[in-house]
């Protein structure tokens, strides 16, 4: 008998009488502005928020935060900073040095900050994490109020990889003293288009 | 090997750094409560938790079935191993066919990002005897990878190490000059280190916390995006999952995923949180479901409720002998109030004091997110281990174990804090704790033990 067999056997065995699975609620109800929550809850998890009217007002802001980036990629097309093509295709491992990668979430959190990004749209997974810094465009329409409806919103989407990103890399593993910027990025500007 | 009792008795011998690790705990405990108390449904979330896991023990094997057929379809391969050992043969056949690069070593390199499953496991000796360069790379367990030592706690593994000590870990071992004591040049030291390991890592090995069955993809949470890093750089990407780790629908991850963060660390999520389910172009996934003992507890009545875990930590910051013991007198992978549950399942001789180490206090399960009544499933472990043939070294255990808890005012005053039964059932201990039994941190024999039994059985009614 194979390890499976006998495991899926022993498990078949062991496991009890069926138990009811509970109905899910949304616990959306008499929540307060999402907008406004999300920007708070973004704050307190170290990102940099800033309220923009279009893109390019966006790209301004960023030019003036990183004028000294050299190396700049972004999965958003049409953008007039940084390159939006050639890096695609290239090993994942030659990203490593990149100075800012842009790139726009599908959906924002407002009980965590936190944002929605997949494989589609970040070009190459590893371009969110291996970068020194982030910048990412949310539609403030996106955001909804907690965990259910962001899984209930993104139901349907087609990933290979996908990632709430809750602001920048951090640890704490040292006397639990908050250190932003351990393996990912050291910075999370979101960028938040009306 | 020390008993619980007696590797406790030695961690407290230094009664500063005891101090100084409770309150470390505490405050983590403390930030569990207020990003709690900011969620109204809190409690119900925390029942339909509990819910969704006994519904998913009871059809585990149809959804365990289910996750490997979707996995499969996402091309993703699935293998099953049967216990530790198969684990560890499976992982290292994974790695040998791949036909990956050496490194100058002749050993190819791999990083790892926390995976309790994987230290249950022992893999790290198992690989490293093989020729695979075995990197951990939270920064928590590269710490005490370069120290030798085991984790202290599932969440924060280097949570008994000071700042100091962890400059010197890094002088000794990474070639920093000095010894570093501020936590971000350490961390910087740390991140140029680790990068150089990701980027020269052929495999990574993840962890699972949660896999689902309706898609067959997996979830994996860290704050430092160490699994991030290692998963998709390598060639191969290899997680290993306990089977208990299924839950049936997409949908049920937004109940886990708000109640995990809080319980652990306070957080209202952890900052990367990613759904991994089908490889990216070519690069290979594997997934190796692990039995190990867990089919056995399932089939326990009175402790399958232990597989639940989605292993938050948060019954282990709250727990005050752990708090006051530390997380390596327990001998087991994952110690505390849940270790001492499960450990005992892996090997009853080895573990039968574990289940000792514990007030019965029930502040684990107040905390616990999937409401495991841990204290009641470590009291049953007691009668079990009694019943089994383990009497006497229990009998003296459970003695040892008082002794701790009253020559520990910390531990005591906690429980009376609580303000769960103790100062109600015990007037007396309460009224002299402080005195004759505390002064001489020796307690009369005969009393001793009919005052444990007896307050068991008093604190259990309610
Ligand atoms: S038993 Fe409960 S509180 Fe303890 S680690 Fe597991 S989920 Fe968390």
């Amino acid at each position: 008998m194979s390890s499976r067999e006998e495991i899926l056997g022993n498990v078949r065995a062991s496991q009890p009488e069926i138990a009811e699975l509970p109905e899910l609620e949304y616990f959306n109800q008499n929540s307060e502005n999402p907008v406004e929550k999300f920007l708070e809850m973004a704050t307190l998890a170290g990102s940099q928020v800033y309220e923009i009217n279009d893109v390019d007002s966006g790209i301004e802001q960023l030019k003036k935060v990183f004028p000294e980036a050299k190396k700049v990629i972004s999965s958003t097309t049409g953008l007039s900073f940084g390159d939006s093509t050639e890096w695609l295709n290239s090993d994942p491992h030659t990203l490593a040095d990149v100075d800012l990668f842009i790139t726009s979430a599908l959906l924002g959190v407002a009980e965590n900050g936190a944002i929605w990004l997949t494989d589609k749209v970040l070009g190459q997974r590893i371009a969110p994490t291996v970068n020194e810094h982030l910048a990412v465009f949310l539609s403030k329409e996106t955001i909804v109020v907690n965990m259910h409806e962001a899984y209930d919103k993104t139901a349907e989407m087609d990933y290979g990889y996908g990632l709430f990103l809750g602001g920048p890399s951090k640890t704490a593993d040292i006397e639990q003293i908050l250190v932003l910027g351990a393996h990912g990025a050291r910075s999370m500007h979101i960028l938040l288009l009306p | 090997m020390m008993t619980h009792s007696q590797a406790a008795d030695v961690f407290n011998k230094d009664e500063p750094r005891v101090d100084w690790h409770n309150a470390t705990l505490w405050n983590v405990r403390k930030k569990r409560d207020k990003a709690a108390v900011q969620i109204p449904e809190w409690e119900k979330l925390r029942a339909i938790a509990s819910q969704i896991k006994a519904h998913s023990l009871s059809n585990l094997s149809s959804y365990l079935e289910n996750f490997e057929k979707k996995a499969s379809e996402n091309g993703v391969t699935v293998h099953w191993a049967k216990n530790g050992e198969e684990h560890n043969r499976i992982v290292l056949e994974i790695i040998q066919k791949a036909g990956l690069n050496k490194n100058s070593q002749g050993k190819i390199p791999m990083v790892k990002s926390k995976s309790m499953l994987t230290e249950e496991c022992h893999l790290n000796s198992h690989l490293e005897n093989n020729y695979v360069d075995v990197i951990d790379t939270d920064l928590g367990e590269r710490i005490i990878q370069l120290r030798k030592e085991p984790p202290s706690h599932i969440v924060a593994p280097a949570i008994h190490l000071m700042k100091e000590e962890v400059g010197e870990t890094f002088h000794e071992h990474l070639g920093v000059p000095n010894i570093e004591t501020i936590p971000e040049k350490l961390v910087e030291i740390a991140r140029h280190h680790l990068r150089e390991k990701f980027l020269a890592a052929e495999v990574a090995l993840t962890g699972v916390n949660f896999a689902v069955a309706e898609t067959g993809e997996f979830v994996v949470c860290t704050n430092e995006g160490n699994a991030d890093m290692g998963a998709n750089l390598a060639k191969v990407h290899i997680a290993s999952m306990g089977l208990e780790k299924i839950i049936p629908k997409r949908k049920h991850l937004g109940v886990f995923l708000r109640l995990l963060a809080r319980s652990a660390t306070g957080q209202p999520l952890t900052i990367y949180t990613s759904h991994f389910k089908k490889p990216r172009q070519g690069q290979q996934m594997h997934i190796v479901i692990v039995d190990n003992g867990r089919s056995r507890q399932l089939g326990r009545p009175d402790f399958r409720n232990s597989l639940k875990c989605i292993r938050c930590g948060a019954c282990m910051n709250t727990c005050p002998v752990y708090r006051r013991s530390g997380g390596h007198s327990y001998h087991s992978t994952v110690g505390g109030p849940i270790g001492s549950i499960l450990a005992p399942n892996l090997d009853m001789k080895k573990n039968a004091d574990l289940p000792f180490a514990s007030t019965l206090c029930g502040s684990c399960s107040n905390v616990c997110p999937v409401k495991i009544d841990i204290h009641d499933q470590l009291y049953k472990w007691r009668q079990e281990l009694v019943k089994s043939g383990y009497t006497p070294k229990v009998k003296s255990l459970s003695m040892q174990m008082m002794r701790f808890t009253l020559s520990h005012p910390g531990v005591f005053n906690f429980a009376g804090k609580m303000g769960k039964g103790v100062l109600k059932n015990a007037p007396f201990l309460i009224n002299n704790f402080l005195n004759p039994w505390y002064k001489q941190r020796e307690m009369p024999e005969v009393p001793q033990d009919s005052f444990t039994e007896w307050y068991i059985k008093n604190r259990t009614k309610e």
